[in-house]
């Protein structure tokens, strides 16, 4: 889909990408040309220029240094060999004598404070070969040792004596310190003394070689013992051999030498400091060191090793440090030798250390501002554009607004906005909506002409006022064009849909009370993204023709009375209606229309059903539902009722009338029927539910007792519910054939021997839990004609089926005795299965045998094809001799009832063999059925009966069983 | 629309005032953008390196922390230190930057202040931190009211210190005993009897006698002389000198006369110079001098041991046992607040008793909070001194009469005025040029061979005492400076 967005979101993110690109452009063209890397290595520069000028100056101030000191030691050199040839004596002896020695300390001390005021040195000294008030220690050396505690100028006042005689003190007044001594010892570590012996040793290597030569730095060490560290330039004091007796010395302290050689005010960046140290191979070697400062005497470890990374630049190393990082160190090596001196490869380099971000901070700073310039005119821009696209628009949106906000009916008109193309686009749209108010107008005029009652509404989210067309005013007898609210079209939308009509979707019931008319109108209605298109047809004319077909259907066309649908739907109305009342469904069937039809014709049968309603008609006095179900069937229903007595009183007073029809004999039958009440909402709270039950009831008052009113009994209707709910089962049942046979054998009690088979029947549908159900549902339904061919004609079947199985056995075959087969069935039976008769023993019981005529008929049709005829269930029921004897039956089955038991039974022991000797003597055979116990088998046998059946001798069974041997041997066993 | 524009706006007019905002600062200190601070200071040797020990101290610790580094420059002498001050002040061509801290006596200070070139040190002391220094000392750097110009770094006083060796050699030789040096006029007796001792030693050699006494600080004798006897020649209160004839008199004739004929004497540059060389056998000095005064002197070129014997300072007959009691403190300089910070941080940290103690003790100052004396560490090293070696048994000794005249004495500081400074260096320059002539005229006479007396009365005191005078009064008119003469 096509996203649609606003002009103004368009000029938006058009412009604002504009903008992006072009912040996107500059950061990438300060990208690629690396502005910020050219920052970077203009910083580094600097800090190389600032080492190098430190190596410089240092250089320089050194050399001078160390050519003052050549020529002072030098002349002091000459001034001794003078003083030693005056005295008579060799330099080398000159300290020991008193006199000798103190003119000897005199002329040192004059180089020494020379030295001093020239150089911007913290001390000076000369050391001779040997102790002049210690001649005996050999570690003594006769020293001069001055310092000045003010470098800056030469003030001979501030001058300290360190070491030598009180003369040296006296003639410069110069104070002496509190360690003030005469000698120096080096019984020290033989390495802190190397500022003696190491300048002697190189006047030995180079003979007459220049005095620079020989010169000698040692490292930071506390030389007076007094906690202060000093740097110390030492040359050699020599006699007129080139051999050294002594050394003339210069000494720097720490701090001096920070201030004074390495300053930290050199140095613009932050926690930045120098430090001079022995480099070989890209790692200081802090073993010495001599720091600018407080930073360097923090953050460097002494003794330890400081690698260094060297990077593109010559002299540059980056290396880290604990708390200040990353640092970037400019490296020189100092020139504090000659070339050609023995001390040369020693190495004093002057590093200067500042931390990365701090020399990198302008570059980043740089970068800083800028990021914040680009993002803060981006966003200046952005607002530009929003500000500036705004005004742009809200012209169109104003039009837009304008078009919105119309109405229908308002008249068009566009202010100008000054834009040709948008000015255009209005003058367009006002054409446009001229023409599609004329179409309108013109559909409008067309529905009106196609004279359909037909109109239409619409009602839009966004206006106040409701769109109606012509039929509609006219509808609602409102002026034709008048502004309707959307308040006033609910109340008439309320009134157009008040009265639903059942059944009929979307029809409403309107009573127009103007023209005191009733309508049906069909509304619909449909959204539409801007609200609500409806549509309302006048069907009047269609309902009134509906209805009157209607009509016909819900009334018998006989009686007049309501139909079965009717009935229902009118029901279920008054349930609805008044659901918590309380109803009545009474069932009714006429008793005797079977006979009315069967003896005097159906015209007869219709006058009792017409005179039947009449008489019904009673309960529509207590707005009862009066209908025919069927044939003789009515049902009733009376509801809105409180209790279930006054509903007796009604359907008692019915009863206490007398009704009747006079036949065409001229005689007056009595119309009787049989009622059945169910309850609403007791026994059920549906019509289908209550007649079903009401007819249940009325099916109980026919069977107990004719002409009577049973109300239902929910308990009797638990046992017999089958009878009616399987209706429909004993239909297919019997349709279908749905029934097999089991065979229960019969065993000859005189030689245990199998001599016929029960055949039982089996229903092959779950409804029916036995054989006596069916019958009791056959019976119910007067389908025992039916059920008796079923049997009959499946028997045979089963038979002829299993014929060589059965071979001479006879199969007992359980008749209905109230039926028997028609003739047309008996004729086929005989035709099919005559060869079969005289295996076939039917059997009938007593208790059905009620209709006379009926089993006559059928007897003597046993009789005449040979089957035989055994008696069922001898000993219940009707039982009596005399029907025994006019039966004249091959057979008598005594019933279990008497033979179960029978052992220990001396009554039924008597009765038995009563009934057996009077049957011997007809020559009926006798069963004994339900044998069960080898106690009643015994007794049976004893009572000498022919034959026995039950589950002690064998199960019904589909397979044609035989007796089991041992059973077998105990029947021959008791003869 | 037009909302959500305004909206905008004031939030983008919102974040500008945020970044130009920042939090507001309590401390002008910055610990990542330290600030250097200068300190120049009049100490040599030991003194020296124990303050650039300090210095460094600080640096390393606190002064990383908060972010100062104090840089210690040595100014040589006193004097140097404030004409190099003074210049700076001046804004002398070639004259170094001012330092942001210095070493400072009271008269200098308020010199320097009325330049305006002075910090209130109350700015940077509460009242409780004030409380802990020792109150009289801190009154030494109060001028016009409660302006605290300076705040002390260490006190002393002074003493009069004996070659024991020398002196028992003597008293036992002349029956005297150290009871006669508690007055100048006994000391006086003392040294001409130790001269004319020394001198008979070598009968065949005429005046070659020892002088017995010097004095380290003139300026100190005439000013603590003229308080022993009632007067203060430096009438801070008066914005005045007092100049009483009687006891200058006095003054001038035990000086001038011991320089003459000399008993006195003053040859290297410290008294204790002229001990060590064995030129003069006691002297009265500072007790911050104690550490110098050697456990042995140089004898034929050889070392010759020697004890110490400390004594109060002597009194003039009749006068009151006043003691002088001086000490440099140090003052803050105008300049930045963050340097002014910078610098009122380590002079606090650097008085604060831990590092007062130990830079007092190197060579025999007076720590200047009164916790200090109280202080544990400061009995025991008093205690291990008094049993160490021979140099720490000579400063424990010099401690204990410090101690005691700081304590139980009257100790004396003039108060100052504009110009009292050159009061100072010309009542000491006068004199010393008096009694260089003198000593330079006696000499001649004995070479004449004059007696003692027919010497001093040659030499003519009284003449010889108003030409003092007279060079004095010139100086003084010379420098506007007011005065009063009695008698």
């Amino acid at each position: 889909m096509k996203k649609t967005w606003t002009l103004r979101r368009q000029l938006n993110i058009l412009l604002a990408l504009i903008v992006i690109f072009q912040s996107v452009a500059l950061v990438s063209a300060l990208l690629v040309s690396q502005v910020f890397f050219m920052l970077d290595a203009e910083a580094v520069r600097l800090l190389n220029n600032t080492t190098e000028t430190r190596m410089e100056t240092f250089n320089s101030a050194v050399g001078l240094m160390i050519g003052n000191m050549a020529d002072e030691t030098q002349q002091l050199n000459s001034e001794l060999i003078l003083l030693a040839r005056q005295k008579g004596v060799s330099p080398e002896s000159l300290y020991l004598d008193n006199g000798t020695y103190n003119e000897t300390a005199l002329l040192a001390s004059d180089s020494l404070v020379s030295i001093l005021k020239q150089n911007r040195v913290t001390g000076a000294f000369f050391i001779l070969n040997g102790s002049n008030a210690n001649q005996d220690d050999q570690a003594a050396h006769s020293a001069v040792y001055i310092r000045n505690a003010t470098p800056e100028d030469g003030e001979t006042s501030n001058f300290l004596l360190e070491i030598g005689p009180m003369a040296v003190s006296k003639q410069y007044t110069m104070a002496t310190s509190i360690r003030w001594n005469l000698d120096m010892r080096a019984d020290q570590e033989a390495s802190s003394f190397d500022f003696y012996e190491k300048p002697i040793w190189a006047s030995t290597q180079f003979k007459n070689s220049e005095m620079e030569r020989y010169g000698y730095w040692s490292t930071p060490q506390d030389i007076l013992k007094d906690n202060q560290q000093v740097v110390c330039y030492t040359m050699p004091i020599l006699d007129e051999n080139g051999k050294g007796y002594g050394v003339m010395g210069i000494e720097i302290d720490m701090p001096y030498f920070s201030q004074s050689y390495l300053p930290d005010s050199d140095l613009i960046y932050q926690n930045s400091f120098y430090v001079i140290a022995g480099m070989e191979n890209d790692a200081l070697d802090l073993n010495w060191f001599i720091p600018s400062g407080v930073l360097a005497k923090t953050y460097l470890k002494s003794d330890e090793e400081l690698r260094l990374k060297s990077l593109e630049d010559d002299g540059i190393y980056e290396t880290k440090l604990d708390e200040l990082g990353s640092m970037i160190c400019s490296v020189r090596e100092l020139k504090v030798y000659s070339g050609n001196s023995p001390f040369a490869d020693q190495n004093w380099t002057l590093a200067c250390f500042v931390p990365s971000d701090v020399l990198r901070e302008n570059s980043l700073s740089v970068q800083q501002k800028l990021v914040y310039s680009i993002v803060l005119t981006t966003l200046l821009a952005f607002s530009a554009v929003f500000v500036l696209v705004y005004f742009f628009t809200r012209k169109i949106s104003g039009v837009a607004k304008y078009v919105r906000n119309l109405s229908p009916y308002d008249e068009i008109h566009f202010k100008p906005t000054g834009m040709l193309e948008i000015d255009d686009l209005t003058s367009a749209v006002q054409l446009l909506s001229q023409s599609l108010v004329n179409v309108s107008k013109t559909t409008s005029k067309i529905l009106e002409l196609s004279l359909l009652p037909i109109g239409g509404y619409e009602v839009l989210d966004n206006s106040k006022h409701v769109i109606l067309t012509d039929f509609l005013y006219w509808l609602l007898h409102l002026d034709p064009g008048s502004l309707i609210t959307k308040e006033d079209w609910q109340t008439y939308y309320e009134k157009l849909t008040n009265y639903p009509m059942e059944d009929y979707e979307n029809i409403y019931g309107y009573y127009d009370q103007y023209t005191e008319k009733q309508l049906w109108l069909r509304i619909l209605e449909a959204k539409s993204p801007t609200g609500i298109v409806g549509v309302i047809l006048d069907v009047t004319d269609d309902m009134a023709e509906k209805q009157r077909l209607t009509n016909e259907l819900d009334y018998d066309a006989l009686t007049g009375l309501l139909s079965n649908t009717a009935l229902k739907r009118e029901v279920t109305r008054k349930i609805k209606e008044a659901p918590d009342k309380i109803g009545a469904m009474i069932f009714i069937d006429l008793d005797n229309l079977k006979y009315i039809n069967d003896n005097f014709g159906h015209d007869v049968g219709d006058r009792l059903i017409i005179r039947a309603s009449e008489i019904f008609r009673y309960f529509e006095q207590y707005q009862g539902l009066v209908s025919r179900i069927s044939g003789d069937e009515f049902a009733i229903y009376l509801h809105n009722y409180d209790h279930q007595d006054p509903i007796r009183k009604i359907v008692k007073t019915l009863y206490d009338n007398e009704y009747y029809l006079t036949t065409p004999d001229g005689f007056r039958n009595r119309i009787r029927f049989s009622a059945g009440v169910a309850w609403y909402s007791l026994d059920a709270d549906n019509v289908t539910d209550l007649l079903k039950l009401s007819d249940f009831a009325m099916y109980e008052a026919k069977s107990k007792e004719k002409g009577r009113m049973f109300e239902f009994n929910r308990k009797y209707y638990e046992q017999m519910s089958y009878l009616l709910e399987n209706r429909e089962a004993i239909n297919r049942l019997l349709d279908e054939q749905l029934i097999r046979f089991a065979f229960q054998p019969i065993v000859d009690l005189k030689t245990g021997e199998v001599v016929a088979y029960e055949a039982l029947m089996r229903p092959l549908l779950d409804n029916f839990k036995n054989p006596t159900e069916i019958l009791a549902v056959a019976a119910a339904q007067s389908k025992l004609a039916q059920l008796e061919r079923l049997i009959i004609l499946l028997a045979f079947q089963t038979i002829e089926e299993r014929s060589e199985e059965i071979g001479s056995k006879k199969i007992f075959i359980n008749s209905i005795p109230s039926q028997r087969l028609n003739d047309e069935d008996s004729q086929m039976i005989w035709d099919n299965y005559s060869h079969h008769f005289d295996r076939v023993v039917i059997e009938v019981t007593e208790e059905e045998s009620k209709d006379g005529k009926n089993l006559d008929k059928k007897v003597e049709y046993i009789r005449k094809s040979g089957m035989q005829i055994a008696v069922d269930d001898f000993g219940v029921g009707y039982s009596n001799e005399i029907r025994i004897l006019s039966l004249l039956p091959d057979i008598i089955k005594i019933d279990l009832e008497m033979i179960q038991g029978i052992n220990k039974n001396v009554d039924k022991q008597n009765l038995v063999a009563n009934l057996v000797s009077f049957c011997h003597q007809k020559g009926v055979k006798v069963v004994a059925e339900g044998i069960e116990t080898k106690e009643d088998l015994s007794t049976v046998i004893k009572l000498e009966i022919d034959y026995a059946q039950g589950f002690y001798l064998g199960y019904p069974s589909f397979e044609l069983a035989e007796i089991s041997n041992p059973v077998k041997e105990e029947i021959i066993k008791q003869r | 629309m037009k909302r959500k524009v305004i909206a905008m706006c004031i939030i983008l007019s919102v974040l500008f005032l945020l970044t130009a905002c920042s939090a507001g600062e309590k401390t002008a200190l910055d610990p990542k953008n330290p600030v250097s601070i200068t300190l120049w200071h009049y100490y040599v040797g030991d003194n020296k390196i124990a303050l650039e020990k300090a210095v460094d101290q600080f640096n390393k610790t606190i002064g990383s922390e908060k972010g100062v580094v104090v840089s210690a420059v040595a100014k040589g002498s006193i004097a140097e230190l404030e004409k190099a001050v003074t210049d700076s002040a001046k804004g002398v061509i070639n004259a170094e930057p001012m330092p942001d801290l210095f070493s400072a006596y009271p008269d200098k200070a308020l010199e320097i202040d009325q330049m305006g070139k002075l910090c209130d040190l109350n700015d940077y002391l509460s009242k409780e931190e004030k409380s802990r220094y020792v109150e009289e000392f801190l009154k030494d750097g109060q001028f016009d009211g409660d302006r605290q110009l300076i705040l002390p770094i260490v006190k002393s006083t002074e003493l009069l210190y004996i070659n024991q060796t020398a002196w028992n050699e003597y008293a036992a030789a002349n029956g005297v005993d150290t009871q006669k040096l508690t007055t100048w006029e006994g000391v006086y007796e003392a040294a001409r009897g130790f001269y004319q001792w020394t001198d008979a030693k070598t009968p065949e050699t005429a005046w070659d006698g020892k002088s017995f006494m010097g004095i380290d600080s003139l300026a100190n004798y005439v000013i603590i002389g003229n308080k022993q006897l009632g007067v203060e020649i430096i009438d801070g209160a008066n914005q005045k000198v007092v100049l009483n004839r009687t006891v200058m008199k006095k003054l001038f004739d035990n000086y001038y006369g011991g320089i003459s004929l000399g008993y006195f004497n003053a040859v290297g540059k410290f008294r204790s110079d002229d001990i060590k060389a064995g030129d003069l056998a006691a002297y009265v000095g500072s007790t911050s001098g104690a550490a110098y005064f050697p456990t042995w002197i140089e004898k034929n070129n050889t070392q010759s041991p020697i004890d110490l014997l400390a004594l109060s300072y002597p009194v003039f007959a009749g006068g009151n046992p006043d003691a002088i009691q001086q000490g440099a403190g140090m003052s803050i300089s105008k300049s930045t607040p963050e340097r002014q910070e910078g610098a009122a941080l380590f002079l606090k940290w650097f008085t604060a008793e831990d590092q007062n103690i130990e830079f007092a003790m190197t060579t025999g100052y007076l720590p200047v909070q009164s916790g200090a004396y109280e202080n544990a560490a400061f009995k025991e090293s008093l205690e291990s001194m008094r049993s160490g070696e021979q140099s720490e048994k000579n400063v424990a000794a010099v401690y204990d009469i410090a101690l005691d005249q700081i304590m139980d004495r009257d100790t004396y500081a003039s108060i100052p005025f504009s110009g009292s400074y050159d009061v100072r260096t010309t009542l000491e320059k006068s004199l010393i040029a008096m009694a260089a002539t003198g000593r330079e005229n006696a000499m001649v006479l004995k070479e004449q061979g004059m007696t003692e007396d027919e010497i001093l009365k040659t030499l003519d005191l009284n003449a010889r005492f108003e030409e003092w005078m007279t060079t004095i009064r010139n100086n003084l008119n010379e420098r506007g400076i007011v005065y009063t003469e009695n008698q």
